[in-house]
């Protein structure tokens, strides 16, 4: 799976922001606050990456265990698929 | 007809229908044999686009359907053109109403309606020749390493209130109406969603991207207020106080 193009993410005043500056209908209007983990795991997904590659580097960034790693790599990828930045691809 | 024009620095060949631009955009024209970084032209089509739009625009804002001119509609679609084109030369569309006093910009922002000329014109009431309009309705906005400069154009609105100027921005404010004159700092990123939905966003994947990028440079390098005002001449003292640091 992977981030849209033209989705931008930007650091802000100690916060993460993300916009859709694609094209098409199906462009997301509007201005997607996030926290560390959730740009991380969308910076991530500006290249293709598989759950098992997401799940490694987050082990990786974050003092956690796989586990812990899937389930909030997965709450994070679900809220950015449900707002339309995520594009299908290798599951 | 094809004259040389420049607005915010940049010097562009505009091929137009109607002689009426020509008013319009009198004090922004270049000497003749001047060389241009970008050319447009006006075909009939681009037209009838400007004129779904503002009907469309009319009828989202309940307002009764106008007819507008062919020369009317013809200075927006030179300005949607000329815009597409100047975000790749780092100048942005703001719709907000720019004024400078003491030689520095100060902008306000807010949907159509809300009194962001009214308040304007309480600056002019207070500040007399200290202030200069730099565009009422649609400046243009340079960003670059210096910093931000607000650019006046001839489109600045229905009174026409503006000069072919440029100022450093001292600062943006979001304002909206209310019984007493207030003013806070707003963070770049809580100022972001108001300052987005004032910047003209253009069709070209390229220029969008690069849209949202000087978008967030601006949300970085320029201070943000939010004014909640009424229409009393205090007002733009209270503004101007909070714009330079007296909060």
């Amino acid at each position: 799976m992977k981030l849209k193009d033209g989705v931008l993410i930007q650091e802000m005043d100690g916060k993460f922001v993300a916009v859709d500056a694609g094209s098409g209908p199906e462009r997301f209007h509007g201005i997607v606050n996030m926290n560390h983990t959730a740009a991380f795991v969308a910076r991530q997904l500006q290249k293709d990456r598989t759950m098992e590659e997401l799940v490694e580097a987050m082990t990786q960034e974050y003092d956690v265990t796989p586990e812990v790693a899937r389930e909030n790599a997965e709450k994070m990828i679900g809220q950015l698929t449900a707002i339309g930045l995520i594009t299908e691809g290798q599951p | 007809m094809a004259k040389a024009w420049q607005f915010a620095g940049i010097r562009v060949k505009i091929q137009h229908l109607y002689d009426y631009f020509d008013e319009f955009a009198l004090g922004y024209e270049l000497p003749e044999g001047e060389s241009v970084e970008e050319e447009i032209e006006i075909k009939p089509h681009d037209i009838e686009y400007e004129r779904e739009r503002s009907a469309a625009t009319d009828r989202a804002e309940g307002r009764a359907p106008v007819s507008y001119s062919d020369p009317y509609l013809e200075t927006l679609a030179i300005y949607r053109k000329f815009c597409e084109k100047a975000i790749l030369h780092d100048v942005l569309l703001f719709h907000a109403s720019a004024i400078a006093v003491d030689g520095k910009a100060y902008l306000f922002a807010a949907p159509s309606g809300t009194g962001k000329s009214t308040h304007v014109s309480l600056w002019r009431e207070c500040f007399g020749d200290r202030a200069v309009m730099i565009n009422d309705d649609k400046p243009l906005l340079r960003v670059t390493k210096e910093g931000v400069f607000a650019c006046g154009t001839p489109w600045n609105g229905k009174h026409r209130l503006g000069s072919n100027i440029s100022a450093e921005v001292a600062g943006i404010c979001l304002l909206k109406r209310g019984e007493i004159n207030q003013i806070e700092r707003l963070r770049g990123v809580d100022a972001l969603p108001g300052l987005m939905a004032q910047i003209f966003m253009p069709e070209g994947e390229a220029g969008r991207q690069r849209m949202m990028e000087l978008t967030f440079q601006l949300a970085k390098k320029v201070p943000f207020f939010q004014l909640s005002c009424n229409m009393e001449k205090e007002a733009a003292m209270v503004a101007f106080e909070g714009m330079n640091g007296g909060l």
